[in-house]
């Protein structure tokens, strides 16, 4: 409280230096406060000049000017140069931290017009469904059967009378970043560290994340969930060293010496039992809404909790079960639209590991340009060295004789979700987004390992300085590295709403090109599905070797009624660098459906083409309504649905039992034996019903 | 909606109540929506605030605003799913379990020993040097 006190006496960071006293300390941070400021201007000024247009295969980095890249070394070199002080300067460590967001995270939204990337629209799109209807349609998509995020989002925007959601989307990645920091600063407030490691780790957190999950996705708000949960774990049921996880004797990694090294978290607080009944209401809370949320981060979470009951850094040993059971009965009645009819390629993924990674790491690697190629190696390349120096700063604390067995978890045990599924070759991404807050964290104890902050860290210091800078700058090249595609131009946006504004009802029938037709239907690179979703019907056609040959566009046209043709700049972009046609392969298709008698243009722009056929062959065919939400029937389907309901209270009130200390030991208290006794045949029950279901309705 | 030590609770509170009760009356001007959207984000939070005294105030702050995120995708999440989608029936939703949950608040933050917002001795790693 001294320090904070002391804190508060100091000037202002941002007040002259010539007013502040000749005190070493108050000069430094004045001077750092200058540098921060004129890194914060180099780095934003020059970029009013910056040509989107002129982007080159290696995407947002090719523009950036020079003054920019030198404001982002100052901004890097002066937030570790900050941590060479003494002591922490909380508000310009803070600012500095808010700044890197907007900076690394705000780059693509500051200098692009919409939001990107072309998903976001599609998520817009499900959120304007459900607001309109107020059903999920769950044979559309399945994003419809974990519907929480699109829910919420259209709640809460019809309340407040929010008509765009445009700048919502556009700051997105800046909004979740910032909330991972929130949530992040719950795990660091537990870790036992110099004050300069945790702040490393909140930096790290910011500039590692190159995944570009953080748009406006399910998935960036179950990262932030994920967060949540854990930091609210560790804040309120990691048990004290007196009280002991497990029973003496059990749990396989509380085994081993007494007197070994020191644990590297420690709980902080004493909450009382009311207290943490209410935390573990927080945390039923966050796991039914993830489960509800999004297909993925539910399992995630699963590994990471059971992870640290089993390695004694969380009391509720009943939590895994629990929140396997609300995942499975998720799966199991309310997705069921999802594996309904293909249960083989739910389970596809189990088992077959060198499999997945070998096509979500090795085949995401293009092979038809160079540059795409060259970033998605460096990705890989960051990826395999950032676990690399978590593993070398687990062990530099070990030698320190610290035993961080939350960092390790946290570390580790996302790689379970490679063995999982196949998630559309996306699962490295995936799991290196969940690794990063305990690859993080040890990469920042591989500079600072000592529990205590030392009095001389210049090297320390510089060390992770340079860290920074290489993580920053492999940032802003893999970042934005795809941007020439993945970025939404106006024009595009325009297009689909003129689409919808010359068909006002029946079906739409999208037809686009590909440079290659793969065996699974596909989507344009641009932003289908921002409205009306229902619909849309899309014919993808193999783009012919001479673009002057618009013969199958003509013949897609006429097959089908209410048909348009786009082609979007992201499109032909993405045309052009993952399938190596030709740069002016797009000029030339424009100009030969220009001039052809049977089109009609429906919109001309810079950034997409619309044509249309002059004679349409009949009326586009009207939209059937979709069949009603149902969870399915089955013989078992009505025990199940009680059953499920049962085990979840019984586990509950079992949970609340151990947290007020009550669960029974030999020979006392009679109900809440009962209860425990009550779970196996329930669980046995409910697992029976699934089994059942799938079996049924799965075939 | 419960006591809280910061002066702006209170009016933060006032401010979302008002704009839940105008949007169940059915009133849809644009003031409403902004009070509306003060209330939604704020209330499950500031119901919650007096049940987690003992952690750090920033600790506190985001913690109850996780209760926030958890309120409000629980309810659109289950309007959704059992099909009785309606905003109103939302924000009925969302108020009447901040004002179920509020006495319980006001009995921790009531009972005697208990009135000091978080334990001194909680170490915090920003306070540290």
């Amino acid at each position: 409280m001294a320090i904070l006190s002391e804190e508060r006496e100091a000037p202002p960071a941002a007040e002259p230096l010539a007013r502040v006293r000749p005190v070493p300390h108050g000069r430094a941070v004045g001077v750092l406060t200058a540098c921060f400021l004129v890194g914060l201007a180099l780095y934003w000024a020059p970029l009013r000049g910056v040509d989107l247009a002129a982007m080159n295969g290696y995407g947002l980095i090719s523009v950036l000017p020079i003054a920019t890249l030198v404001g982002a070394f100052v901004l890097v070199v002066t937030f570790f140069a900050t941590l060479a002080l003494p002591r922490p300067r909380r508000v310009l460590l803070t600012v500095q931290l808010v700044a890197l967001v907007f900076a690394l995270h705000g780059l693509a939204p500051a200098l692009e017009e919409t939001a990107r990337p072309p998903t976001a629209w599609q998520h817009l799109g499900l959120v304007e469904y459900i607001t309109r209807t107020g059903e999920p349609h769950v044979l559309l998509d399945a994003r419809y059967s974990w519907p929480g995020f699109f829910a919420a989002v259209g709640f809460i925007a019809h309340a407040a009378g929010i008509e765009d959601l445009e700048p919502i989307m556009h700051w997105s990645p800046v909004g979740l970043e910032l909330l991972y920091l929130a949530a992040y600063y719950l795990i660091l407030r537990v870790v036992w560290a110099d004050w300069r490691a945790k702040w490393t780790a909140a930096w790290l957190l910011v500039a590692a994340d190159w995944v570009g999950q953080d748009y406006f996705a399910p998935q960036g708000l179950g990262f932030a969930l994920y967060l949540l949960l854990v930091g609210i774990l560790l804040n309120r049921f990691m048990p004290r060293t007196e009280e002991s996880a497990w029973p003496p004797g059990r749990g396989w990694l509380s085994l081993g010496p007494k007197r070994g090294p020191a644990p590297g978290e420690r709980p902080v607080g004493r909450p009382e039992t009311g207290e943490r009944i209410a935390a573990l209401a927080v945390v039923l809370g966050i796991v039914v809404i993830t489960v509800a949320t999004h297909q993925l981060t539910p399992y995630l979470m699963l590994f990471t909790v059971t992870a640290l009951v089993l390695a004694g850094r969380c009391t509720l040993r009943g939590l895994p079960v629990l929140m396997a059971v609300l995942t499975a009965s998720w799966i199991g009645y309310m997705a069921k639209a999802y594996w309904e009819g293909q249960s083989e390629s739910l389970f596809s993924g189990i088992g077959n590991l060198l499999g997945i990674l070998r096509a979500s790491v090795g085949e995401r690697i293009t092979r038809s340009s160079a540059e795409l190629a060259t970033i998605q190696q460096t990705r890989v390349l960051i990826a395999v060295a950032m676990v690399v120096l978590a593993l070398c700063g687990l062990c530099r604390r070990r030698l320190h004789r610290l035993d961080d067995r939350v960092a390790a978890v946290l570390l580790l045990a996302p790689f379970l979700a490679i063995g999982l599924q196949h998630y559309g070759g996306e699962i490295t991404l995936r799991v290196y987004l969940f690794i990063l807050p305990g690859a993080c964290l040890l990469t920042a104890y591989l500079f600072f390992p000592a529990a205590v902050p030392v009095s001389r860290p210049t090297r320390a210091v510089g060390a992770a300085a340079v860290c920074g800078l290489l993580v920053a700058g492999s940032f802003l090249f893999v970042r934005f590295g795809n941007e020439n595609f993945e970025r939404v131009r106006p024009g595009e946006v325009q297009a689909f709403h003129e689409i919808l504004r010359q068909a006002p009802q029946g079906r739409v029938n999208l037809v686009w090109q590909t440079g290659r037709k793969g065996p699974i239907g596909a989507f344009p690179q641009a932003p289908w599905g921002l409205s009306a979703q229902e619909r849309w019907d899309y014919t993808e056609l193999q783009a012919p070797r001479r673009p002057e040959n618009i013969t199958p566009i003509l013949e897609a046209l006429r097959q089908r009624p209410g048909g348009f043709f786009l082609t979007t700049r992201s499109n032909e972009e993405y045309n052009h660098y993952f399938f190596a046609l030709p740069k002016d392969y797009a000029p030339r298709l424009v100009k030969a459906l220009e001039s052809a008698p049977e089109l009609r243009p429906v919109f001309r722009h810079r950034d997409a083409d619309v044509f249309a056929l002059r004679v349409e062959p009949g009326p586009a065919p009207q939209v059937a309504p979709p069949a009603p939400f149902s969870i399915g029937r089955t013989p078992w389907t009505p025990v199940g649905v009680p059953v499920t309901v049962l085990l979840v209270v019984v586990l509950v009130v079992r949970e609340v039992a151990r947290i007020r200390g009550r669960l029974p030991r030999r020979g006392a208290r009679p109900v809440l034996r009962w209860l425990g006794y009550a779970v196996w045949p329930l669980l046995a029950l409910w697992a029976f019903v699934l089994i059942e279901r799938f079996h049924v309705l799965g075939s | 909606m419960p006591p809280s030590s910061h002066p702006l609770a209170p009016i933060v509170s006032a401010a979302g109540l008002a704009g839940a009760v105008l949007t169940l009356l059915g009133d849809t001007s644009p003031y409403t929506g902004l009070l509306t959207l003060v209330f939604l984000l704020t209330a499950p939070a500031l119901t919650v605030w007096p049940l987690l005294p003992r952690l750090s105030p920033p600790a506190r702050v985001v913690a109850s605003g996780a209760v926030t995120i958890v309120v409000n995708v629980a309810v659109a999440q289950a309007m959704l799913s059992l099909g009785l989608w309606s905003i109103r029936g939302g924000v009925a939703v969302v108020l009447a379990i901040c004002l179920l949950a509020a006495p319980l608040g006001v009995v921790v933050s009531r009972r005697p020993g208990r009135a000091a917002s978080h334990e001194a001795s909680e170490e915090d790693w920003m306070y540290e040097g």
